[in-house]
């Protein structure tokens, strides 16, 4: 039994100017100790799905259907003190600007030994000594421990943030950007630390970030998201080196890495549709080069193309042409007018 | 030939004394964020200065922008000092040296509509007649890649997205007809689908029009596709510099090295090196 299920997750943020659908009909699963990465671009949803599966959306928003089974529990039908003992203890999360996310004012160690102290753990000297432990564990000097937050830079705060997760020992993580304002290199020694603990402890987690080199390393899988809907989700490896979406194609043809050959940047022409309403076709239509007229008239659905790999395109069958021709900047540049 | 833009042995220090009673009265610390640095950029080249967060290389850009005194050395645009400009060489280099920012949801007037945003700079240099100041913003926006002008002209920043953001921020920086750019990290918050037109654009300033750029920035991948050359900073000091493909395929500095290391591989087919 997977430790994380999603079915069918809809949200739908109530605005001034009307609904807003982050996320539309999204399902995936977990087994334990394994790993997704959420990759996708500003506002395609993926940081709304690990506000869903913390439940801390504003009221509504998630829909009639969807359904979040954690650990054999349906968290959409939790009351709210149940989900409180959930929230943080056995689902973690390393915020978004982890940077900002420390009381000012309050010492981190004190940070640290309340949010123990409230879900019952260790009070005392024990948690001192945890406190200590894990400032180790994530490359800060335990002597630092009651320091205030202005005193760290942003790399130690990161640290901190990670060292507060895990001081509840959840067995399920949420990273959300993790190392995101981070320079590259503190970027990969943090990336480093947390892949160190997620290991020791057989920690289930998702990293929702828009850089693809940090999924590629250290996620087993990937689900690549766009105005609200998956559209592929498989092995990272196979993800990433065939690629059966052309959004995925477009999406690497944008990463520039250091070590394959020099090639030309290519972007993707146009921007993501509206998520005011629900489209009728594939989402990525307008901005695909190869889309025809079933794209626009008929949602794709989430098929296999090899063993745990999924794709939402009408031509996945067509994949390793599309790759092909994806590859040229033309195919591209053809519709940037 | 004397180039664009030439640094020479410059020093920019900081007083590390806070509180007035250290200013007046303790020993004088000092970090030196630059300390010692000479590059030179020369029309329609871009050169990239890499580094992590305190090398010093914003400290850089902003010494070559004037906002900061130099301790020593010379900063000279098109052979003039910039520290020995009259009146008239001060506008001049005002003119001919403009800056794109990182984040273009701050660098731009929320109250000012696009048409003010990218206006404003022509006013101040003393364009008077309201015609041309309109028929110069709607040239700079549409060499930005907002096309037709007019749709974006009425528009405040909120309305628009992080990528149309940026290319406001680069018709304001191009609307004065600049010879020099300095681009600090001027698509690290854009994501990567449009970073791709940003970059081609700047790129096209150099080659098509004569534009030096100074492209600030620790990611080497974007530094990758569009400096020509590369510095590297550490610690206030250029510990390498060279062809931009040259610096990434075979670096010579363990800095430099370490900065690539550090970078993670997107293609799972070059899996960089296990630490």
């Amino acid at each position: 039994m997977p430790v994380l299920a999603v079915e069918n997750l809809s949200v739908t943020y109530r605005t001034a100017r009307g609904p807003v659908h982050a996320v539309d009909r999204v399902s995936f699963s977990l087994e334990g100790g394994d790993s997704l990465g959420l990759v996708g671009e500003s506002g395609c949803g993926k940081t709304t799905i690990g506000k869903a599966l913390l439940r801390i959306l504003p009221e509504g928003a998630i829909g009639p259907k969807s359904r979040i089974v954690f650990e054999g529990q349906d968290l959409l039908s939790l009351g709210a003190n149940e989900m409180r003992a959930i929230r943080g203890r056995r689902i973690g999360l390393i915020p978004q600007s982890a940077m900002n996310a420390l009381d000012p004012v309050v010492r981190v160690s004190a940070l640290i030994r309340e949010a123990m102290a409230v879900h019952g753990l260790a009070g005392g000297r024990a948690a001192e000594e945890r406190i200590k432990s894990l400032f180790a564990a994530v490359g800060l000097d335990p002597d630092r421990r009651a320091h205030y937050p202005h005193m760290f830079s942003g790399g130690m705060r990161q640290r901190a943030t990670i060292a507060l997760a895990f001081a509840l020992e959840p067995t399920f993580l949420i990273a959300d950007e993790p190392t995101t304002g981070l320079d590259v290199i503190v970027q990969d020694q943090v990336l480093k630390e947390l892949a160190k603990l997620v290991r020791q402890r057989g920690t289930t987690f998702i990293i929702i970030t828009h850089d693809i080199g940090v999924v590629a390393e250290h996620c087993r899988r990937v689900a690549v998201m766009y105005a609200g809907r998956v559209m592929e989700i498989g092995p990272t490896a196979d993800v990433l080196v065939e690629p059966t979406h052309p959004y995925t194609m477009g999406l690497q043809n944008g990463f520039l890495g250091l070590r394959g050959a020099y090639r030309e940047i290519v972007s993707i022409p146009g921007a993501p549709p509206s998520l005011s309403e629900i489209h009728p076709g594939c989402p990525f239509c307008d901005r695909c080069p190869f889309a025809e007229a079933v794209c626009r008239s008929e949602v794709p659905p989430l098929a296999e193309v090899a063993p745990g790999h999924f794709s939402a395109c009408h031509f996945r069958d067509r994949a390793a042409a599309l790759r092909a021709q994806s590859a040229e900047p033309e195919t591209w540049g053809r519709r940037l007018a | 030939m004397t180039p664009l833009l030439s640094v020479e042995d410059a020093k920019v220090y900081f007083s590390a004394n806070t509180g007035f009673i250290a200013q007046m009265f303790g020993p004088q610390r000092e970090v030196k964020a630059v300390d010692g640095v000479s590059l030179a950029v020369g029309g329609g080249e871009i050169v990239g200065l890499a580094g992590a967060s305190g090398s010093g290389k914003s400290s850089l850009a902003f010494a070559i922008l004037r906002h900061h005194p130099l301790r020593a050395g010379r900063i000279a645009v098109e052979g003039r000092d910039i520290w020995s400009l009259d009146k008239e060489g001060l506008r001049d280099f005002r003119r001919s040296v403009q800056l794109v920012f990182q984040d273009p949801y701050q660098s731009l007037n929320p109250r000012f509509t696009v048409f003010r945003c990218v206006a404003e700079p022509l006013a101040i240099h003393g364009e008077r007649d309201a015609g041309k100041r309109r028929a110069r913003a709607v040239e700079a926006l549409e060499h930005a890649g907002l096309r037709p002008a007019e749709d974006y002209l009425e528009r405040y920043p909120h309305e628009l997205s992080g990528g149309q953001r940026q290319r406001v921020a680069i018709a304001r920086a191009i609307v004065l007809r600049p010879k020099l750019l300095i681009a600090d990290e001027p698509v690290s918050m854009l994501d990567v689908s449009v970073r791709a037109g940003i970059l081609r654009l700047l790129k096209s300033f150099a080659k098509d029009e004569g534009v030096g750029i100074l492209y600030v920035s620790h990611d080497l991948g974007t530094i990758r596709y569009i400096c020509d050359r590369v510095a590297v900073m550490h610690r206030g000091k250029i510990v390498e510099v060279g062809a931009t493909e040259d610096v990434i395929r075979h670096p010579q500095h363990p800095y430099t090295r370490a900065l690539i290391d550090a970078v993670p591989e997107v293609d799972p087919r070059y899996a960089r090196p296990a630490a």
